[in-house]
């Protein structure tokens, strides 16, 4: 009979947790005559999610062949495994705990989670790969030792457009980095015009959110947002996370949940890390532009898989001018359990980068061939960067309640060279000796320190027969950010103007209260209200940069921070502002399933971005940018069989926004703009089976100013993307181990999106693709993006810049543009030891 | 169609019809641009009387254009403006130098075609220059005149030479304002009252009339050109009265350019 020799525990799948239901799932398993996993099947279904935690664990299992005489032979095994929440401990209270604390997955013989009856007989003619008669194996002899999964309290699904994405499968299908994973959730469409580098700017279901400063993001917990980011209140910087260690993502396209804070104005994501394949990974991949990337990721065997750790260096020349970049990042966390009340993790990140950019094109000097596709203007532009994270949270059930509490700290420095507009900002100023235009290139350099905390006290009990859940919580972080930026000189490298000099001190601490209260099995009313303190303290240390009549005998002359006021009246160059606001948030979704495996949906929310510190005034009270957001959607989910499972969702959505932000190319950044209204809706769809993984999504918005009616520029209307995973084993062997392929595809869409000026852009339509052979513990892969070469932009922009192409300064907004990746190969080897 | 199908294509229609709708307004477009000289010279000749009781006759008058622009905005603060743009929208701008017979009303074509947003446009500028417009060097002759003035039974037969650069720098009077006279501000000629709406269609027209360039120049004033006696010189620097009067009267805003759209696109 066969022996466990590797056993990977389940997932614990997160509406079950935050349901505290329980499960039992039977599996038929085939064991082939290497000891691995070759077929799983269901006997006995525990619902959807308990069948697909089970099987997606359970393939990774590896046991000692069973045995006929000296000969290994296939044969097939019965594996119930058993899904417990948390026990509750004393008598049931009025509200009694949440489900919370230390859920565990038994797959022990002792239990009732084994691989202890094999239930068929397969033909005694069998091929070596066909399952072979066997006798019920002995459950202790199977080698299954009892597995306690530490599983964490999920928050509730919130709305139609609360997206859980686990990752799975589609983790083989091609992407830039792991910001390229959002595109899993319905309505996103990323682009990047500032290099390897620098954060993608993300479009989310009509919003251009732009680096984030519209979409709060955090990674096992700890936010990434940078408030005071000068390049953008709310900056969020990505590429840190090694994407192999993302399992699941979260993405609300709303503010429709109170645990959501600053930024979730188009809605938040939030990455959860772990490693499911547990040993130790090495993976090297070469390819197009004399790009490198080297991968470590330990799985220590027999711990959760939240206890990881995770390094990569990556290097390219990249593509055209101007494009090449080095990163190194490093993510590790453990996991321990604290007897059977609860887990703690701590966690740590170090990250850092330097990179350049070849910034945009003058569509004119593409089409009249004064520049190539992949060219550049500007050879200074790129930047750097480095983030370190360190966090610790517990979570564990005292009495009635279960506790979450969690800190972290993070330090982060960004340097950004940028220059969007060529030859056009440099304004003589009376008070400067006389000079012509020294070029727009702008060196923005910015480091912020955090320090933060949030924390959680859930409950839920019985009350009229049926349950209700109640969560208290709050959130509060602290910044120290300094911040400035100057003008370079054209070809020299020197700054010659200061024009921001910032010393920021900002304060958020929210509060929220949320809960589910249910009138029947299907229908329940959940929500809640935030409150958000935000505290600005604000040291301009450039108060003053010019003097209409300055002092004749000690003139300024060039320098950029003056300590004069008119007629040579001194001053401090230095003023300090503060003010600070409150914003009040209620959000609230109404869920009807009257109908078996549909749910239907309607929830209102007020969102908050917090304001730029650019803008703070002395006493005067923080302007916000606020959301309005209102969406009805149904979902729809079903197995088919055991082998079949289907989710889908339609989600119809209007939001509003007061103060919208605009892109700026004179600033470099967005500022505040008009208020915008936005409608339109999206579908998704998941379909997952034994050898395949589809996902897939479709957004159409329209996106619109208040008081004009005309369209929000740049945002894309229509966004079509779909992930496509195919696996299985080949049905050859080589020597004694059956080879392993996988097929991945992401195919994107974007419609002609808006540009000013009554212009619209070019669509964008790209696949990318992936291969991989795997042979025991190696795996060979090639990834192609941009498979059919497509020469694309991948964002385009109307302005004014003047990059001295014509005679004559251009001074009338034109056509930028930054170009997309041409095709682009890796060839990747991997080899896996010591784990599944 | 079965039912079904129809509602799901109807829905997918409506809701497609939610994307791919509307526009941000306005529009950009290619122009077509010209300039011509006044409409009463024929023949190469423009006779007319100045603001000081001269005849003059101009038998040569060729300036050179450096750009042309239209602006959104009218410059609300001329004391302070030291830059070389106006701080509104630019609407259309022309960036292809022509240098442009004043003597001939046929309208002379620009070598590139401009660009344009299509809103509205109530300032026009000219850019004299044969270069970049902050670069005090710059040898181009922007101006270039000849012909004869009387007066009173007086003759004054001229020519006249001028550039923009070194020749022209303006020392500002406050040591404490160094930059308060910038080279570009001796080169554009700005704000030129227009009100013109580009379209598609259409094509933008320079006109100018050298009559204004000559309205306040004392022709008595002017110096014999030294390889010449019988012929008066205008100077290429600061100097006498109408060599100062005709340098501005190139930098007149109104009297001398003006700006129209003409529908037709041009000759």
């Amino acid at each position: 009979m066969p022996k466990v020799l590797t056993q990977v525990e389940p997932v614990f799948p997160p509406a079950a947790l935050a349901d505290h239901r329980d499960g039992t799932v039977a599996l038929a398993v085939t064991v082939g005559s290497d000891g691995t996993v070759t077929a799983v099947e269901v006997l006995e279904s525990g619902g959807t999610d308990f069948d697909e935690a089970a099987m997606s664990a359970v393939r990774q299992w590896m046991f000692s062949p069973a045995m006929r005489g000296d000969r290994a032979i296939a044969v097939k095994i019965r594996v119930p495994i058993r899904f417990v929440p948390p026990t509750r401990t004393g008598p049931e209270a009025p509200l009694a705990p949440a489900t919370s604390g230390t859920p565990r997955v038994q797959a022990s013989p002792k239990a009732t989670a084994v691989p202890t009856a094999r239930t068929t007989r397969a033909p005694p003619a069998a091929d070596a790969a066909a399952p072979a008669e066997q006798p019920f194996p002995d459950p202790e002899a199977a080698g299954a030792s009892e597995v306690t999964v530490t599983g964490r309290r999920q928050p509730p699904v919130v709305a139609a457009s609360d997206h859980r994405i686990e990752v799975g499968a589609l983790a083989m299908v091609p992407r830039q980095n792991a910001a390229g994973m959002l595109t899993l959730a319905p309505g996103i469409y990323l682009s990047n015009d500032g290099g390897e580098g620098h954060a993608e700017r993300v479009y989310l279901r009509g919003f251009d959110a732009r680096e984030g400063q519209d979409i709060e993001f955090s990674v096992g917990g700890v936010p990434v947002n940078e408030s005071g980011n000068l390049h953008g209140n709310g900056f969020a910087d990505l590429h840190f996370i090694i994407p192999e260690l993302v399992t699941r993502l979260r993405v609300v396209e709303g503010p429709f949940d109170p645990r959501q804070g600053n930024y979730a104005v188009a809605g938040s994501a939030e990455y959860e890390l772990g490693l499911e394949k547990r040993g130790l990974t090495t993976k090297y991949g070469f390819g197009s532009f004399d790009t490198h990337r080297m991968l470590l990721l330990w799985g220590p065997p027999g711990e959760s898989i939240h206890t990881f750790g995770g390094a990569e260096i990556a290097t390219t020349d990249g593509y055209g001018e101007n494009r090449d970049a080095r990163r190194a990042s490093a993510m590790a966390q453990y996991e321990g359990a604290m007897g059977k009340i609860g887990s703690w993790r701590v966690a740590g990140s170090a990250y850092a980068t330097e990179y350049h950019s070849a910034g945009l094109l003058r569509e004119d000097d593409f089409a009249a061939g004064r520049k190539g596709f992949y060219d550049t203007y500007d050879f200074g532009q790129g930047g750097g960067g480095s983030r370190f994270s360190l966090s610790g949270d517990i979570e564990s059930r005292s009495g009635a309640f279960t506790l979450h509490q969690q800190l972290f700290a993070v330090r982060r420095t960004m340097r950004l060279r940028e220059n969007f507009t060529g030859f056009l900002l440099d304004v003589q100023e009376p008070i400067q000796e006389p000079h012509q235009q020294r070029g727009d290139l702008f060196d923005l350099s910015m480091g912020e320190t955090t320090l933060g905390a949030r924390g959680s006290a859930g409950t839920s009990g019985i009350v009229l027969g049926q349950k209700h859940d109640l969560e208290l919580g709050y959130f509060v972080r602290g910044d120290g950010v300094d911040a400035t930026r100057q003008r370079i000189g054209a070809g020299s490298d020197d700054p010659y103007l200061t024009e921001t000099d910032l010393h920021s001190t900002l304060v958020d601490v929210g509060l929220y209260g949320d809960a589910t209260v249910r009138a029947t099995p299907w229908l329940s009313l959940h929500g809640g209200v935030r409150a958000d303190l935000f505290t600005f303290d604000v040291l301009d240390a450039c108060a003053v940069q010019s003097v209409s009549r300055p002092s004749q005998t000690d003139p300024p002359g060039d320098a950029s921070c003056l300590h004069q006021q008119r007629g040579g009246e001194y001053r401090e160059p230095t003023q300090r502002s503060s003010t600070a606001a409150v914003k009040l948030m209620p959000r609230v979704t109404l869920t009807v399933g009257p109908v078996r495996h549909f749910s239907f949906s309607l929830s209102y929310g007020q969102g908050v971005r917090s304001i730029d510190p650019n803008y703070i005034t002395q006493d005067v009270g923080t302007p916000f940018a606020s959301i309005d957001a209102y969406e009805g959607g149904v979902s729809y989910a079903r197995t088919f069989g055991d082998a079949l499972s289907l989710s889908a969702k339609s989600v119809f959505f209007v939001t509003h926004v007061d103060r919208d932000l605009a892109f700026s190319e004179t600033e470099g950044r967005s500022i505040l703009g008009g208020g915008t209204t936005r409608a339109g809706w999206s579908g998704s769809l998941r379909v997952a089976g034994d050898f395949f993984d589809e996902n897939a999504n479709v957004t159409l918005v329209r996106s619109a100013f208040d008081d004009t009616g005309l369209l929000v520029p740049y945002v894309p209307d229509v966004v079509v993307r779909s992930d496509t995973a195919l696996f299985h084993d080949l049905p050859w062997r080589l020597a004694g181990a059956v080879p392993r392929a996988t097929l991945g595809a992401g195919i994107s869409y974007i419609g002609r999106r808006a540009l000013p000026y009554g212009q619209r852009s070019d669509t964008i339509f790209t696949v990318d693709a992936s291969a991989t052979l795997g042979w025991r513990a190696y795996e060979i892969g090639v990834e192609v993006q941009n498979l059919l070469d497509r020469q694309y932009r991948l964002s385009e922009l109307n302005f004014t810049a003047d990059f001295e192409s014509a005679p004559a300064a251009t001074l009338v907004p034109a056509r930028h543009f930054a170009a997309g990746a041409p095709r682009t190969v890796m060839v990747t080897f991997a080899a896996t030891f010591g784990g599944s | 169609m079965h039912r079904n199908t129809t509602f799901a294509l109807a829905f997918v229609a409506a809701a497609a019809g939610m994307g791919c709708v509307g526009d941000t307004g306005e529009d950009l477009i290619h122009f077509a641009a010209f300039a011509g000289g006044a409409l009463g010279a024929s023949n190469g000749t423009y006779a007319f009387e100045s603001g000081r009781g001269y005849q003059v006759e101009l038998t040569r008058a060729r300036l050179h254009v450096g750009a042309m622009y239209l602006n959104r905005s009218r410059p609300s603060d001329v004391v302070s403006d030291t830059t070389c743009t106006l701080a509104g929208i630019y609407v259309a701008e022309v960036t292809s130098g022509l240098d442009v017979d004043a003597l001939n009303p046929e309208l002379q074509r620009f070598p590139a075609d401009g660009f344009a947003t299509t809103e509205r446009a109530i300032t026009g500028e000219l850019w004299l220059s044969g270069g970049e417009i902050d670069v005090v060097g710059d040898p181009t002759v922007i101006l270039d005149v000849a012909g004869r003035a009387t007066k009173q039974g007086d003759g004054y037969p001229f020519e006249g030479r001028f550039t923009i650069g070194a020749n022209r720098v303006v020392v500002p009077s406050d040591p404490a304002l160094p930059g308060r006279e910038p080279i570009c501000k001796q080169r554009v000629v700005t704000p030129i009252g227009t009100d013109i709406v580009p379209s598609a269609e259409g094509g933008l027209v320079l006109r100018i009339d050298p009559k204004g360039w000559f309205g306040n120049v004392d022709f008595k004033t002017l110096d014999e050109d030294p390889g010449d006696p019988a012929l008066y010189r205008f100077a290429d620097e600061e100097s006498n009265q109408a060599s100062n009067s005709l340098y501005d009267g190139l930098h007149a805003s109104g009297g001398v350019y003006s700006f129209e759209w003409d529908e037709g696109g041009g000759p």
